[in-house]
């Protein structure tokens, strides 16, 4: 009899336990601005000094983040296709320009590729969302001249990294 | 004749009354009442500073105050709807882990459980077998990493309060 009143209670207590259930939702948000940028360029003059010779420059100090879930695209673009003449309108000398991410990135290489008509000369390269990109790396680019010019006179380009998230 | 009628008439009257005052006296009884009251049972958590944990990129750990009220022992269960912060991008399966503690000082109470393992109901503790009552307490939230991500993330935590059983049991 002791048992059977036990088992009551139990039972009891338990259509008691669903009945009287009362549930607190906790509702957890978080929010992560988007971010995609190249930063650190610490001149924006980038002087070969003397292009009667071959000539390489090495810009340092960059940092690249994008904290797009899938990844980003990074494009180098000369704008006159190469080191353009003064004197000489139109007429470029080649170059390399060659982009090192950080934190196991691959690398990318722009040939710019000189002589007349060429402009907005553009390659990129597209990276997966990864932690070390949405935390950042640091980058470098590296700029080989590939050609000399005889010609005296003045040369000069315009090269444009830019970064954008997929 | 008229008169020995009436003594007659007063002799069987006082009788009467007589047997009316005195029945107790005579045949001993016994009044019983059966009193019972029940109070419903009633056990539940309130979230009086609003129930929204909100992080970011720099805002590793929440907290957020409860009270709650049981009127018996009680029993803790915790869910959760996707076992950590889910960036709410679709199609995408990126979710942050977090560390979820529970603090009651007055039971005694200081559990904390991995989000991965409160994919299931995890009963976080009873009250071995003491009633709280009113009793305050503290919910905390620590991400395990920093949200890296850009986007909307989200989690739903259920917390179920509710009259324990194994109390009963003992």
């Amino acid at each position: 009899m002791k048992k059977l009143t036990l088992s009551a209670a139990v039972v009891a207590a338990m259509f008691g336990a669903q009945a009287q259930a009362a549930p607190g939702d906790v509702q957890l948000v978080g929010f992560v601005s988007p971010i995609c940028e190249v930063t650190g360029l610490s001149t924006q003059l980038i002087d070969f000094g003397n292009v009667s010779q071959l000539q390489d420059v090495s810009v340092s100090g960059l940092n690249m983040k994008c904290n797009d879930v899938d990844g980003a695209t990074v494009s180098l673009t000369s704008s006159e296709g190469g080191l353009e003449s003064d004197d000489n309108e139109d007429f470029a000398l080649k170059y390399d320009a060659t982009f090192n991410p950080g934190g196991g990135l691959a690398a990318f290489t722009l040939n710019a590729p000189g002589g007349p008509g060429q402009n907005d000369v553009s390659v990129n390269k597209s990276y997966g969302g990864s932690t070390a990109l949405a935390a950042g790396v640091t980058a470098s680019i590296d700029i080989a001249t590939t050609e000399t010019s005889p010609w005296a006179g003045g040369y000069s380009d315009t090269l444009t990294v830019n970064i954008t998230s997929n | 004749m008229f008169w020995k009628q009436i003594s007659l008439y007063r002799i069987l009257i006082s009788i009467v009354i007589l047997n009316l005052l005195l029945p107790n006296s005579i045949h001993a009884n016994t009044l019983t009442m059966a009193l019972s009251g029940y109070i419903k049972d009633r056990c539940e958590i309130n979230f009086k500073s609003g129930n929204i944990m909100s992080f970011s990129n720099n805002e590793q750990t929440q907290s957020l105050p409860f009270s709650l009220y049981c009127n018996r022992p009680l029993g803790m269960t915790i869910t959760s709807k996707y076992g950590g912060l889910k960036h709410q991008k679709e199609g995408l399966d990126l979710i942050e882990q977090y560390r979820l503690s529970v603090q009651m000082d007055a039971l005694n109470i200081d559990e904390s459980r991995r989000s991965k393992q409160l994919i299931s109901p995890s009963i976080i503790e009873d009250s071995s077998g003491v009633i709280p009552f009113s009793q305050k307490g503290m919910l905390k939230v620590t991400l395990e990493n920093n949200l890296l991500f850009a986007g909307y993330y989200q989690d739903v935590i259920e917390i179920e309060v509710y009259p324990s059983i194994h109390s009963v049991m003992k």
